[in-house]
């Protein structure tokens, strides 16, 4: 039998730790132009320079990135934090949320298949939606897909809704609670989320790890 | 902070490092030890723990040897316990940055395997140190274990061992799943009394990590779930080095090991108690000693159970050398990024406080009641005066009087009267005039206090927003020499590119600028996707094909740009294309030198605007509170005189 190699096999050689995939799913849409992305690009570079100072997060956090705005773009493709080099954002078009959230689900089911290919563990994949507007595609069937990939626990999934955002179209597709950005306080959605991951990947594989309320008096959002 | 350890008070300094429960802080003349302060008070438990093992640590000084031990406690003013003196370990890393391969390479470039399989050992021993005096690590994990550059280990977060005490057991209350035996998973740590048979699961996995190249032995199968992989003791790692040809094969280890291995990962109930940590230990001692360099470089360490190199084996299938080269005649780098000196660059930049938002401006507590006087006060106007009102209705009178008499034929008395009443009738006017000027004359202020208040607001946003502006500025400034500063690895490698053996040989650059990368037969590992990556990013012909060009590239490993590169040096020399000569190690290093520089002076020009930005903040907080004392002083006046005005016009 021919053995070829994995698809990372140098990757998984050079850093074997177990892998915390997450996906931000950024709406770039024509609304977000301006401040908005301009707090959004800086909350960026703090998200990576703060999990960059976590020996442990900085190897197994993984971070990707899928845009919508116009079109659905894998504007950075999964890279470990150490290799991690926010993309810069530009702001156009429409708001094509489900066929990103489709995308995202697509990209991490494909992730993991390269992780077991390589022979190494991972926890549950994180997939972070943004957005100041509400789909203007159809949504329903990223929705399907969230509550299947969440009920048989294969990703987690979380939304945030920034300004005007349609905060029930994100209720039917998201099973938590989504969050309504208080302001722009990007970098202190940044920071809850580099703590979050931190402290995820710290525990075990398939530890439960309580997160932080980010919609407590001082937190950045508000439900 | 100022905390007494029994025998006087410390004062506590710079904070070294920080955790879940507390923050650990220099003490002010002691360069050997530093304090572990809890964030809370502890609890009675955990206070009686310390205590105990405090006295365990006097009846048993071997235990500091291994690890951070609390030596004393420490106590505030109220004598409430808060936290404990240990030793100081210095230049230490987690052990995580030993086992994963590219991390060991940057931190110990000199380690081999034989290095890693003595920390093993070491880690063994540290074990059964503790083991024999009935103290368990509990928690174990790949952040507890510090190794320092000389290859010994120490064990950190001791407080969380679990130690027995006068016939009394405290616990550990917490753990990782990675490294927790078949028989806990699942388990609730804050009650699970932990037994030396469950640290030796734990000892295990760090022993398999360090010898197998930072590979955990439950891969988590097709789930990627650990914890049920170790719940159903499915020890996979022989299965996936079987399937995987570039991971180091369980035979490199000898068989007395894997039998162990099988041993401490298998079901408990099969396999009854794990290896003791003396036996680890001592086996990999003996596998230490009897590794042989390889002959093909002296950085390889062979098993005797194998016939041939296993790492000379992976560096042929991988193209992944898992250690560096120790290789006289090469230029070894030490360059680095230096990310970390512009990581923390950027956190001081973050730490630093700009001038102060435009909106943030609060007004003085008089400012509302002050400008609501002035209003009614304007509404009002100044008082009439009433006895020159008289005067002037007399003189009316009068003048009306003589007109009547004038009308009935009595001139030469009307003339006068008419006089007299006009002469009263302007004095009337003269004098409300006069009585009145100081009313107008107070009230022209207030309105003029009123506008400077206003005005005052206007002019402090005002100055705030240019401030601000030049902030932005400065910000953007920063930004962008950050952005050339990471840069710099790219340019770097660029130079290299030009200077080493895989340069495009610049005779056959014409030939290799003729052939499209769109319609080439390229190396199987670039797919549809690579191949539009490739284009859309102007990489058209064989010609564009440089490293310096391919690194960062999305979905561009180090594997596939090193096919790319060898595809065109393919082409090369089928075009008649010559290598060049191994360049000279010195122009490498010149290269290093020169990226070095340009770091080092960037970082100096970063500090220079996070100091320029502190000294700017600072002065416009200057300028913005001199506008603020005028705005406030303004308004304190406004309010007084308005309040008096108003008195004294409704009197």
């Amino acid at each position: 039998m021919a053995s070829s190699l994995p698809f990372g096999a140098v990757e998984f050689a050079a850093n074997p730790e177990p892998r915390c995939p997450c996906v931000l799913v950024l709406d770039v849409s024509a609304s977000m132009a301006g401040t908005r992305l301009q707090e959004l690009q800086r909350g960026l570079q703090q998200f990576r320079d703060e999990l960059g100072g976590d020996p442990l997060a900085r190897k197994r956090v993984e971070l990707a990135i899928i845009t919508f705005g116009g079109a659905c773009r894998l504007a950075c493709d999964f890279t470990a934090v150490e290799h991690f080099e926010p993309p810069r954002l530009q702001a156009d078009g429409l708001t094509p949320m489900g066929g990103a959230v489709q995308m995202a689900l697509d990209l991490v089911r494909a992730r993991k298949q390269v992780y077991r290919d390589n022979g190494v563990a991972y926890y549950r994949p994180w997939i972070f939606l943004l957005t100041d507007g509400e789909p203007n595609d159809d949504w329903h069937p990223a929705c399907v897909s969230i509550r299947e990939t969440e009920a048989s626990r294969q990703a987690a999934f979380f939304a945030v809704g920034v300004g005007e955002a349609n905060l029930d179209v994100l209720r039917q597709i998201s099973i938590r609670q989504p969050l309504q950005l208080r302001g722009l306080m990007f970098r202190e959605m940044f920071q809850w989320l580099s703590n979050s991951l931190k402290s995820v990947s710290h525990s075990g594989v398939a530890d439960e790890v309580p997160l932080h309320n980010p919609a407590g008096p001082e937190g950045w959002a508000k439900v | 902070m100022r905390l007494h350890d029994g025998r006087t008070w410390l004062r506590l300094t710079d904070e070294i490092g920080r955790g879940g429960e507390g923050t650990v802080l220099a003490v002010e003349g002691d360069a050997d030890r530093v304090a572990k302060v809890y964030a809370s008070a502890p609890d009675a438990e955990r206070c009686e723990k310390l205590r105990c093992m405090v006295a365990l640590l006097q009846q048993a000084p071997g235990l500091g040897a291994h690890c951070a031990w609390p030596e004393r406690l420490l106590t505030d003013d109220n004598g409430q316990l808060r936290g404990f003196l240990m030793r100081r370990l210095h230049d230490q890393h987690p052990v995580h940055a030993l086992y994963s391969p590219e991390e060991r390479k940057r931190t110990y470039p000199k380690a081999t395997w034989e290095t890693l399989a003595r920390a093993a050992a070491g880690c063994a021993r540290m074990f059964a140190a503790l083991h024999s005096h009935g103290v368990l690590v509990g928690d174990v994990n790949e952040r507890n274990v510090l190794v320092a550059g000389d290859g010994s280990l120490q064990l950190v977060d001791c407080d969380s061992f679990q130690i027995t005490f006068e016939g009394r057991t405290y616990l550990t209350g917490v753990g990782v799943v990675d490294y927790t035996p078949p028989e806990l998973q699942g388990a609730d740590f804050r009650s699970v009394v932990r037994t030396e048979n469950h640290d030796l699961f734990g000892l295990a996995v760090l022993v398999f990590k360090l010898v197998f190249m930072g590979r955990h032995p439950f891969s988590g199968g097709a789930t990627g779930d650990m914890a049920a992989a170790i719940a159903a003791c499915h020890y996979d790692y022989p299965d996936v080095a079987q399937r995987l040809k570039h991971l180091l094969p369980l035979a490199a280890v000898p068989g007395s090991l894997r039998a162990m291995f099988e041993y401490a990962f298998g079901d408990p109930e099969e396999t009854g108690e794990r290896p003791a940590a003396q036996v680890w230990a001592a086996e990999l001692d003996d596998m230490a000693m009897a590794l042989q360099p390889c002959a093909t470089d002296s950085m390889h360490r062979v098993p005797q159970s194998l016939s041939r190199c296993p790492w000379c084996l992976i560096e042929a299938t991988l193209h992944y050398a898992y250690f560096l080269r120790e290789d006289g005649d090469r230029y070894v780098s030490t360059w680095s990024p230096r990310a970390e000196e512009l990581h923390q660059l950027r956190l001081a930049m973050a730490r630093t406080d700009g001038p102060p938002e435009p909106s943030s401006l609060v007004a003085p507590d008089e400012v509302d009641r002050a400008l609501q006087m002035a209003r009614r006060v304007a509404n009002l106007g100044p008082p009439a005066h009433l006895d020159s009102w008289h005067v002037r209705v007399v003189g009316t009178l009068a003048v009306l009087g003589a007109t009547a008499q004038w009308s009935l034929g009595h001139g030469h008395l009307t003339a006068a009267l008419a006089v007299a009443g006009a002469a009263l009738w302007a004095m009337g006017g003269a004098w409300a005039w006069w009585a009145r000027r100081p009313w107008i004359e107070r009230l022209d202020a207030m309105t003029h206090l009123h506008h400077a208040v206003l005005a005052g607001a206007d002019a402090w946003q005002a100055e705030a927003h240019q401030r601000r502006m030049r902030d932005r500025q400065l910000i953007d400034t920063f930004d962008v020499l950050c952005d050339r500063h990471e840069a710099i690895v790219r340019h770097r490698l660029g130079q290299w590119d030009r200077l080493s053996a895989d340069a495009i040989d610049e005779s056959t650059r014409p030939q290799l600028g003729a052939i499209g990368v769109e319609e080439a037969e390229l190396p199987a590992a670039i797919g549809t996707d690579r191949r539009r990556t490739l284009l859309v990013r102007g990489l058209a012909t064989a010609a564009d094909i440089e490293r310096h060009r391919l690194v960062g590239l999305p979905g561009l490993t180090g594997q596939v740009i090193d096919a790319l590169v060898q595809w065109r040096q393919g082409l090369e020399t089928q075009l008649g294309g010559r290598r060049r000569p191994q360049p000279k190690p010195d122009q490498f290093a010149a290269i290093d030198q020169n990226c070095t520089v340009m770091q080092t002076e960037i970082e100096d020009q970063l500090a220079a605007v996070i100091a320029e930005r502190h000294a700017a903040a600072n002065a416009a907080r200057d300028a913005l509170d001199a506008i603020y004392a005028a705005y406030a002083d303004n308004t304190e006046m406004l309010a007084r005189e308005g309040e008096r005005l108003w008195l004294a016009l409704r009197r």
